[in-house]
């Protein structure tokens, strides 16, 4: 599964650490998905979505 | 399944080698003076001193391996993960090689030498999951800044 996170955390000008405080990961979880080296659970990229305003399939792709 | 707060790696981190020199000194025969050899009282102060300082050294380990992070999350859980099946290969390559050196040196095997290194395989198992969980961790740490 690939992704777009770090593009469209960018363009909302979201930190990596604001994002991860948010959700309730450690910020190299969000460094570890944004370089595509960890595959989210269903339920870590629903928070993400919901907390970037998204749906899950415009940040994560086959 | 992390049953410590964070603060008990720090602990352990201090026990555990702590611990660990303890026993080793008192193995070589440096705390010799400090046991009173020569008396009575040396083998139950010696027997006392070993077991100690051992169970120092267990409990710090085990303080290291199960204490949390700061953030557990799924992430952390996944190369925790990863570190134990590389832990568990690593321990199985050992036990192959053991078992190589065995047959094709013709070792005198004897139960003290199987033992020991059945109890030192044991230790490596953990120190490599040790040492794994923490390389892998700073290097996420690291490998990719915003």
């Amino acid at each position: 599964m690939k992704n777009k996170l770090k593009e469209v955390r960018q363009l909302l000008q979201v930190t990596q650490q604001q994002l991860a405080d948010e959700i309730g990961v450690s910020r190299q979880s969000i460094i570890a998905i944004e370089s595509g080296k960890y595959i989210p659970s269903t339920i870590l990229a629903l928070k993400i979505s919901k907390y970037l305003n998204k749906k899950v399939e415009d940040i994560f792709y086959l | 399944m992390n049953i410590f707060p964070a603060k008990f790696k720090h602990l352990g981190y201090i026990i555990c080698p702590s611990g660990f020199l303890v026993w080793l000194t008192a193995q070589v025969g440096l705390l010799d003076n400090l046991l009173a050899k020569g008396t009575s009282q040396y083998l139950h102060h010696f027997q006392i001193t070993l077991s100690l300082s051992f169970l120092l050294f267990i409990m710090g380990l085990f303080f290291i391996i199960f204490a949390k992070e700061k953030v557990e999350d799924e992430f952390i859980k996944h190369l925790r993960l990863e570190s134990f099946q590389k832990a568990a290969i690593f321990q199985f390559f050992l036990l192959i090689l053991y078992i190589l050196a065995v047959l094709l040196t013709n070792w005198e095997l004897n139960d003290s030498g199987l033992e020991l290194f059945l109890i030192a395989n044991i230790f490596t198992y953990w120190l490599i999951y040790i040492l794994s969980f923490q390389i892998s961790l700073r290097k996420s740490k690291t490998t990719y800044e915003e």
